[in-house]
């Protein structure tokens, strides 16, 4: 899931495929699958990073139903992620 | 968030503000995992020299990821972190880069705000970044770059879209390979490595044969 480019996961974002508080739970597994190895890290902030996804993840929601007709005329969603 | 620069003695310091890169990605919507290893205030190549403990290459766990900003190339190769920030001042985010097979960016000096940043030496430290490919480090420079008040150091220019430039490629760009980069000393695997590369970068830039040029100053950086 987290093997892909920032502007990859962007897309899948909006498609709505992935969400934010998915992909930074795997990146937080990985850390701890591996990290005890390659030693990258000095400080995790795990509880802030779920924190922060979740908020992006309440920006990148689909549109509730009462606004949906224009978010269908334009195809798209109402998401933060411009890539980076 | 705690912020040690590698070194015991800021153990446990968390600083009172955000940096403006901090506070950049952080309204383009970054989420922050965390903070990552690297030489003790910068001052290294290795990433063995962190006054807590040094970071592995991921590809080869007996080998070294580069330095200073060891610990964010090895973060982005190893897929702990979808990208990574680090400071270079004499090499420490391209020279990781390389070691670690991730794209490395030192931005141009003034482009991206030091607002925050603890510094190594003022006058040559820039922020910059690792991504997957070349286009999250285009995205990634455009969240960050900018002018900043707070920098007095920071250049008044527009921020280019990086990213949308991509697509033009690498035709009607000019290559310099300064005479002074090439000096005694050099490993023979490294500038086998270097010239091999050159060589692919001519086939890319057309009429790029002659590219040499003469960077005079570079007799000073030492001393700054």
């Amino acid at each position: 899931m987290i093997q892909q480019p920032i502007h990859a996961l962007a897309d899948a974002y909006r498609r709505g495929d992935l969400t934010p508080t998915a992909v930074a739970e795997a990146y937080l597994a990985r850390i701890d699958a591996l990290d005890g190895r390659v030693r990258a890290y000095l400080t995790i902030v795990r509880e802030q990073a779920l924190a922060a996804a979740r908020e992006s993840e309440r920006r990148c929601a689909p549109v509730p139903r009462s606004a949906r007709w224009t978010a269908r005329r334009s195809r798209s969603r109402t998401c933060c992620a411009r890539g980076a | 968030m705690r912020t040690t620069a590698g070194s015991k003695i800021l153990d446990t310091f968390v600083p009172p503000y955000d940096a403006t890169v901090v506070e950049r990605l952080r309204a383009a919507g970054a989420v922050i995992l965390g903070k990552t290893n690297l030489d003790e205030f910068a001052m290294g190549s290795s990433t063995e020299h962190s006054g807590f403990h040094p970071t592995r290459n991921p590809w080869d766990l007996t080998r070294v990821p580069g330095g200073s900003s060891g610990g964010s190339a090895a973060a982005v190769a190893a897929g702990m972190a979808a990208g990574g920030f680090g400071t270079d001042t004499g090499g420490s985010i391209r020279q990781p880069a390389a070691f670690c097979g991730v794209v490395g960016v030192k931005p141009t000096y003034g482009r991206v705000s030091r607002y925050g940043v603890v510094a190594l030496a003022s006058s040559l430290d820039q922020v910059g970044h690792f991504g997957q490919d070349v286009t999250d480090a285009a995205h990634l420079l455009g969240a960050i770059a900018g002018h900043d008040r707070r920098d007095s150091t920071s250049i008044q220019a527009p921020v280019p879209d990086y990213a949308a430039e991509l697509p033009k490629g690498v035709a009607g760009l000019t290559l310099g390979l300064p005479d002074e980069y090439f000096i005694g000393g050099m490993d023979p695997d490294v500038e086998r490595a270097v010239r091999a590369a050159i060589e692919v970068l001519k086939g890319l830039v057309p009429g790029s044969s002659r590219c040499r040029c003469r960077r005079p100053g570079m007799r000073w950086p030492r001393t700054t």
